[in-house]
């Protein structure tokens, strides 16, 4: 046994023939530094890392070329003792900070692939580079934030295949050069496209149909270095500027920023219209579609909403992260699905602390955050372009068919401010009962006024200004009839609160754009959204959005689809829209019986088996017609079967249990004996294939069969 | 399995895990860019599958090779590749069965061409009726290997290589008159003068007819009435086989038989083979040319059943009195009292050439002086030659074994 595995071992390291194309050598190395750029230009390591990598690996291939025929003993006892330096750093890397493993093993891998570059000698030697430098890329993808990854990955590609290509012509003992005069320069470029063509367009094909699994947990959540707190800090907003909800406001846009939302201050002026533009604030790495709130608002003053105040409680960690938030919204049993979001600040943003609905971790570079009544979370420093921290959250928006059954009845909460209004024309109140009459469980009601709200008013983002003296709810509701989330969620907030149940208008940011390629969700101003929040007892706060063309997120439109599902699920609803949810109810049905990664994997499995299938049918079939008997053969087949006719007339017929030899033994002291003996052997050749049969055995078939004939002939005479 | 192993080898599996890490990867930590990369890299299994699997479609093999050859002796073999598609092939290799070791590659195979390839080779003793060719091609990447064999007749014969020797002395050790295993001339009754012949290597001086070798300027001897032939049967004993494929203690014993038929044949002995076939049974060649012998060789297997013994017993049956038994074997194991016995009791002399089993099987040196067997040997009178691996046969031959047990 021993034996045995020492042996293996030995065929494994045994000294390999070096590998002595420099053509080949060169590509691995330009895929290789492709690699090592690639993750370079994340931007994660040092400036000397950045220089000695590149360098290094360099120097190793000129090195490892010339050194490639000697044993280099003492080069490998070398790179071993630094290969443990470097794991040995990493490690304490890991220990230091064991919250984002990304970048200490993609420069873990990186210092490999530099230790490694000195002893490529031979060609399994270069296939390691090669496959290392795939991982580098792969680290790359990992940490790249947007599309310029995709330029490395189609020059690691390219390398890394004509390195293959490479290798494999060196293998086989081909010489580039020689291979040039051979092959015609046109026929070479035209298969040259035409595989890459076929590679772009599987790979793509490939690509569009990869099921998209809902991500699995890995805790290595990634936030930026930590920041000291400012000891002035006590919560609230650093730099979101003072809102006068009662000056007098210029019946203009100018006073709008298409940068900055209004909503991120400690007060939401209605009476502010305008666009948002396009710009980026932030990537989001969320393994579902989730809101990200920003402030909380729970007064409204007939111009706009404000908070009422309280003092904003510090929640800081006691040893190394994550800070672990109270949960102070939820009451009684929530479902727990687990979203976690990584945030990559592109634009600055005020001191807000971005989170999905009842964070529970936050991985964060602070030392503490600030929390106030209503959950909304501030950081004592603003959250500039480069920070980047990670929430996780167990919450699951509850079934509504549970919360229709809650009753109005708010016994043991303080709700009041909630409820408060400033004095509001009469006919808001009445429509405000109007909408709801005939339904008493709170949930109803919000359903019928979100309904209503939908009905009656239309998204605008140039909806008209408003008198000075008018309040902007009652405007919307009975003078423009238009406006954006916000007027939707203020006049839903206030309608509710008319009926008598406690709501809160809540700001934040929309899930934003999904790009398919990097898996983040891009995030710009216009998402900027606002919704409203309502008070359920045991269930504590649910969020309704009763702005129409947005709706809250669902994980299932976020699950195992592939791109291509995902594309044509976006098409269905943009295109289609109500009047056919009963197809789109069918497709899900569809797509969630057919397209989950189980029935995926059924399928690939099928179609394997069915093509091994046709794979061994063919073969088969080849087998077969290689094997057509030859002229010769056939010859002696027909002696055979007219000796058996011939034997059969004579009343000597074969019966069919009997074997050719069986039945030519049973006739040997009978006339013809010997020629049938003869000819079934000849035959057995040919069914068998035992001997080769040529021009001779058919002959002697014919001889014997001749023979027979004549001797059956004479006993009859 | 085996089909399976085709279809899947070591570069597939690795490209094939490693797509499935970064789908893994890319799940674990919504880096979708690593999708593409998965995706990358199953495309490029795809592109190996089909393209090499393509590129031996429509191909057909032939094989050129000389009808005859001699063991471990460089030989030259053509294959021709012919691509019966319109489209040119690259990148394939050629893989003989005769020539296993060495794989000729061609770069560029246009389309309805054919492409030939020279390449050297040296085979084994054996009778190559057919062995097949096998076109491969692992383009572009060279991850994936598809073959395609095709059933090509060879109808080559390997010699055993043997050693031109100029005298042996098994033969001419007991040349007195009387008892000379050579030819006899003027021995016996039949002393008349027939005429002259051409000289034969091994004939006497002493019938050298000088006056008409000097007209005729070559040598000539006189030729007598009866011409008392002294025949001589090599016996190849295909039993108790050691050695590798290709350098077996066989091989060596058909290269002793085709050294001595050699000699046998130049210098004037009637000749007899005899060898055992396990389905045939006795195997026997009379007075055979060298063609015939060595391709009565050529073809000789191994034969677990044709012992010494065995052979011994036929051979007495069908040689002649007073001729001699050339045994070359390498089964030791035989009742070798009972071999002598049966050959002596036919007036027949008996010459044992014993192959050293010990030396094929791996141990560097003799295990005969040991043995029970070289107590045996000694104890039977028979005379006894032993040949080591890799030794010279014309040195082999040229000294009886002397017998060292104790």
């Amino acid at each position: 046994m021993f034996e045995r595995a020492l042996a293996r071992y030995r065929a494994i390291n045994k000294k390999l023939p070096a590998e002595n194309s420099v053509a080949a050598r060169a590509a691995v190395l330009a895929a290789v530094l492709t690699g090592t750029v690639a993750v370079i230009s994340q931007g994660y390591f040092g400036a000397v890392t950045n220089v000695i990598a590149p360098v290094g690996i360099v120097a190793g291939f000129v090195l490892s070329w010339y050194r490639r025929k000697s044993t280099n003993v003492g080069l490998k006892i070398i790179l071993s003792f630094a290969l443990l330096f470097v794991t040995f750093y990493f490690f304490y890397v890991m220990v230091a900070e064991p919250y984002d493993t990304r970048v200490p093993l993609a420069e873990l891998f990186l210092w490999i692939q530099v230790l490694h570059s000195f002893d490529v000698p031979a060609r399994r030697d270069l296939y390691f580079s090669l496959a290392a430098a795939l991982v580098l890329i792969s680290m790359a993808g990992t940490l790249a934030l947007d599309v310029s990854f995709i330029i490395y990955l189609a020059l690691f590609m390219m390398f890394a295949l004509a390195a293959l290509f490479l290798t494999h012509i060196s293998e086989l003992g081909i010489q580039p050069l020689s291979l040039r005069r051979q092959v015609p320069v046109g026929r070479a470029a035209a298969g040259f496209v035409v595989l890459s063509s076929i590679l772009i367009v599987l790979s793509a094909g490939v690509y569009l149909v990869t099921p998209r699994l809902p991500g699995m947990r890995v805790q290595s959540l990634p936030f930026s270095a930590e920041r000291a707190l400012q000891a002035a800090f006590r919560g609230g907003l650093l730099s979101g500027g003072q809102v006068n909800l009662n000056e007098r406001l210029p019946m203009s846009r100018a006073t709008f920023s298409g940068q900055a939302y209004p909503g991120f201050n400690e007060a939401l002026d209605l009476r502010v219209r305008g666009r948002l533009s396009r710009a980026l604030m932030m990537r989001v790495k969320a393994t579902n579609p989730v809101y990200h709130r920003a402030q909380v608002f729970d007064t409204y003053t007939g111009k706009g909403w404000r908070q009422s105040g309280g003092k904003a409680k510090k929640t800081a960690r006691t040893d190394r992260p994550p800070l672990v938030l109270p949960q102070l919204d939820i009451e009684g049993a929530v479902g727990a699905r687990e979203t976690i979001a990584s945030y990559y600040i592109v634009a600055d943003q005020p001191n807000i602390v971005f989170a999905p609905y009842q964070a529970s971790l936050l991985y964060f570079p602070a030392a503490a955050v600030w929390q106030d009544k209503d959950s909304a979370l501030t950081s004592s420093f603003s959250l500039d372009s480069g920070v980047v921290y990670s929430t996780v959250s167990h919450y699951d928006q509850p079934d509504p068919v549970r919360l229709a059954k809650v009753p109005g009845i708010y016994k043991n909460k303080d709700i009041s401010a909630y409820l408060k209004l400033p004095p509001l024309p009469a006919r808001d109140a009445r429509f405000a009962t109007d909408i709801t009459a005939g339904r008493d469980k709170p949930f109803d009601k919000l359903s019928a006024i979100q309904a209503a709200l939908r009905q009656r008013c239309g998204y605008s983002l140039d909806a008209p200004f408003q008198r000075e003296d008018q309040d902007a709810i009652d405007f919307f509701l009975f003078g423009s009839r238009r406006g954006s989330c916000d007027q939707f969620a203020s006049a839903f907030v206030v309608l509710a609160r008319l009926n008598g149940i406690p709501t809160r208008l809540v700001t934040g940011y929309a899930p934003g754009d999904y790009n398919p390629l990097t898996g983040y969700w891009e995030v710009r101003a216009e998402h900027a959204h606002s919704w409203a929040e309502a008070y359920f007892p045991n269930y504590g706060w649910i969020a309704f959005d009763p702005t129409p063309g947005f709706a809250l997120p669902e994980p299932a439109a976020f699950g195992s689809d592939s791109f291509i599902m995902q594309r044509l699920s976006d098409y269905m609803k943009a295109n289609f829209g109500p009047q056919l949810r009963f197809v789109r109810s069918w497709l899900t049905i569809f797509r969630q019986t057919f397209f989950n990664v189980y029935s995926m994997a059924a399928l690939l499995f099928l179609l394997a088996a069915l093509g091994g299938a046709v794979l061994v049918r063919a073969r088969r079939s080849a087998r077969v017609s290689e094997k057509t008997p030859t002229e010769e053969q056939d010859a002696v087949a027909a002696a055979y079967q007219q000796m058996l006719a011939v034997l059969a007339a004579a009343g000597r017929p074969r019966r069919l249990p009997e074997t050719p030899s069986e039945f030519a033994a049973a006739q040997t002291a009978r006339a013809g004996g010997p020629q049938i003996l003869m000819l079934t052997e000849l035959f057995e050749s040919v069914l068998y294939g035992r001997r080769p049969v040529g021009e001779v055995q058919a002959e002697a078939a014919h001889e014997a069969l001749t023979e027979l004939l004549d001797a059956l002939k004479d006993r009859r005479g | 399995m085996a089909r399976l192993s085709r279809l899947i080898n070591r570069k597939v599996v690795t490209l094939l895990a490693l797509a499935l890490a970064m789908f893994l990867i890319a799940t674990n930590v919504q880096a979708a860019l690593l999708y593409l990369v998965s995706s990358a890299l199953l495309a490029v299994v795809v592109i190996s599958y089909a393209v090499a699997s393509w590129s031996v479609y429509g191909l057909s093999a032939a094989r050129h090779a000389p009808a005859e050859a001699f063991e471990h002796v460089p030989l030259t073999l053509e294959a021709v590749v012919h691509n019966g598609g319109r489209w040119a092939r690259a990148l394939l290799s050629i893989h003989d069965d005769l020539a296993p070791d060495i794989e000729p590659a061609l770069a560029w195979l246009p389309g309805r061409r054919a492409v030939s390839k020279r390449y050297e080779t040296t085979l084994p003793r054996g009778v190559f009726a057919e062995a097949p060719l096998v076109v491969s091609c692992a383009a572009p990447f060279g991850i994936w290997t598809a073959r395609r064999a095709f059933s090509a007749a060879a109808g080559l014969t390997v010699f055993p290589l043997f050693e031109d020797i100029p005298t042996l002395p098994i033969l001419e050790a007991m040349s007195s008159p009387a008892e000379t295993l050579h030819e006899r001339r003027g021995a016996g009754a039949g002393y008349d003068y027939l005429g002259i012949r051409d000289y034969r290597r091994g004939d006497s001086l002493r019938v050298v007819h000088w006056r008409s070798s000097a007209r005729r300027g070559e040598l000539v001897v006189k030729e007598f009435e009866e011409e008392i032939a002294s025949p001589v049967t090599v016996v190849v004993v295909g039993a108790g086989v050691a050695g590798e494929p290709g350098n077996t203690t066989l091989d060596a014993a058909a290269r002793l038989a085709a050294t001595i038929a050699n000699y046998c044949l130049t210098s004037g002995h009637p000749l007899r083979l005899i060898g055992w076939d396990e389905t045939a049974g006795l195997l026997s060649l009379d007075r055979p040319n060298l063609a015939q012998s060595l391709e009565w060789l050529a073809a000789l297997q191994p034969a677990i059943t044709g012992t010494p013994e065995r052979l011994a017993e036929e051979a007495a049956v069908l040689v002649s009195a007073r001729s001699t038994v050339i045994m070359v074997t390498a089964d030791v194991s035989a009742d070798w009292a009972g071999v002598a016995a049966a050959v002596e009791a036919r007036r027949v002399r008996l010459l044992t050439v014993l192959i050293d089993r010990a030396t094929y099987a791996g141990g560097k040196e003799s295990s005969l002086d040991k043995g029970q067997a070289a107590a045996e040997l000694a104890q039977s009178r028979a005379t006894v030659y032993v040949y080591g691996k890799d030794e010279s046969i014309t040195a082999c031959l040229s000294e009886p074994w002397r017998v060292t047990a104790r």
